[in-house]
């Protein structure tokens, strides 16, 4: 199966899509106003079916590791530098995000600078929130992923490219966008090493 | 004789050990980092994930990039990881096309001291400290360090305001958080970079804005927010750092860039 994205400006709001019978391939409809549009076909080998956050323990706190992208053959589509918690932030130190199970959904874009790295921003959320955290004996709320400026989170997966490379970021960006958008929501699963 | 060589030694290493333990860790990172680009003939991706982050797989797309390797990323990432202790940091190759920048003339030994001497503070960034390197030419490089343990150093601000790019695909400047410094209640930001060009607008007292600090021109660019565009230049001596702003103003700064 193939998804067509346009990349015409005018019908960026299109949400409809249809399925070619013959090939099974998807194509976006722009509500019949448009007879001819370019569009880049994404093939579904690029699509996200779940992801996976691997992660070693830097210290009591913070994780750092690896968040892997998986197509539906289980392929791995792409893996991105990341980390989690943090143990030195001025208002105290914050767990890595709990292991286990995780839905994440709602892309967008942000340009708060809490959420950006190499000039992109952006945060998809997790579900469930709260989460009941039993390293920290407390609930988590508002879990997050996202590009991070530094090394630490307050608890949500930040993406940690090395500084000025701005690829990994788009490249997550552009593979998250689209396969939250077709798919509306990702499976992520959260697992990590028992040493720091 | 033999006792008092003992003695000797003994001291003088515990001397060594005591002043590097004293030195702080960003310190230490930055001083790492020179040693690698001065001294060091060669330095492998272990020596430069121990100071600047872990390899998060740059090493193997700059070699893909520059057409050294025709592995594929994954494997060649897989290599790199398993060969870390000996394998040359191509990464590291990239940053020492920038020596010159980065030395500005000076030797190891000087540049020791610099770093010794040297600034560090924060500004409202919970996770991140800068390390303000200042030249004897007037010329002031900012390490940006991760401060969350082990330390290292997240991006390196050259004088011009422009992140060190190994990549060529970034093009952000340094923004440091500012108020205005005038009698007059406020300040002007004019077009170019000079006291006669036009007026395109100003910041008026208490008002928050960002600019980039560039060494060796006494007017530097400003922002309205830390993701704007440049809207126009501020005569250096009218900018009120950090460090004298008043509390409230440092607590609007910490709640922009911290928490999340």
């Amino acid at each position: 199966m193939d998804i067509g994205m346009f990349n015409h400006t005018s019908i960026d709001k299109s949400t409809q899509y249809i399925v070619d019978p013959v090939t099974g391939q998807i194509y976006y409809c722009a509500l019949g106003q448009v007879n001819c549009v370019e569009f880049t076909m994404l093939k579904s080998a690029y699509l996200i079916a779940n992801a996976l956050y691997s992660a070693h323990m830097e210290n009591k706190y913070r994780s750092e590791g690896k968040l892997t992208t998986y197509n539906s053959n289980g392929q791995v589509i792409g893996s991105y530098h990341a980390t989690s918690g943090c143990s030195k932030s001025s208002s105290g130190p914050y767990y890595t995000l709990p292991s286990g199970d995780y839905v994440a959904h709602g892309f967008e874009t942000s340009t708060d600078p809490k959420f950006m790295r190499n000039g992109i921003g952006f945060k998809i959320r997790l579900d469930p929130n709260p989460v009941w955290d039993p390293t920290a004996g407390y609930s988590r709320t508002n879990l997050l992923i996202h590009p991070t400026r530094l090394n630490g989170t307050q608890g949500c997966i930040g993406l940690i490219p090395r500084y000025g490379d701005q690829l990994p970021l788009l490249d997550f960006q552009s593979n998250w966008n689209n396969s939250i958008f077709v798919n509306r929501s990702i499976p992520l699963h959260v697992a990590y090493s028992p040493y720091y | 004789m033999n006792k008092i060589i003992v003695l000797f030694f003994v001291f003088f290493t515990t001397n060594i050990n005591a002043s590097h333990q004293s030195l702080n860790p960003y310190k230490s990172c930055v001083l790492e980092f020179y040693k690698m680009l001065l001294v060091d003939s060669k330095v492998t991706v272990a020596d430069v994930n121990k100071v600047m982050g872990s390899d998060d797989g740059s090493e193997a797309d700059l070699l893909i990039e520059d057409h050294i390797s025709k592995q594929n990323q994954a494997q060649l990432s897989q290599y790199v990881k398993c060969n870390s202790a000996t394998l040359e940091s191509y990464y590291f190759k990239k940053i020492r096309a920038h020596v010159a920048e980065l030395s500005q003339g000076c030797n190891f030994e000087t540049i020791s001291k610099l770093i010794n001497n040297s600034n560090i503070y924060n500004e409202g960034w919970d996770l991140g400290s800068y390390v303000e390197l200042k030249f004897p030419n007037g010329i002031i490089l900012y390490f940006e360090m991760n401060t969350d343990p082990p330390e290292s150093i997240n991006c390196i601000w050259l004088p011009s305001g422009k992140a060190l790019d190994v990549y060529n695909n970034g093009n952000e400047m340094l923004r440091r958080p500012a108020i205005i410094n005038d009698k007059d209640g406020f300040t002007n930001v004019r077009k170019e970079a000079n006291a006669n060009s036009q007026v395109v607008g100003k910041f008026v007292t208490n008002e928050l804005f960002f600019f980039t600090p560039v060494s060796g021109s006494n007017w530097w660019p400003v922002y309205r927010n830390e993701t704007s565009s440049c809207i126009g230049y501020i005569y250096k001596n009218k900018i009120t750092f950090y460090r004298d702003f008043p509390e409230f103003i440092k607590k609007d700064v910490i709640k922009m860039r911290t928490g999340c």
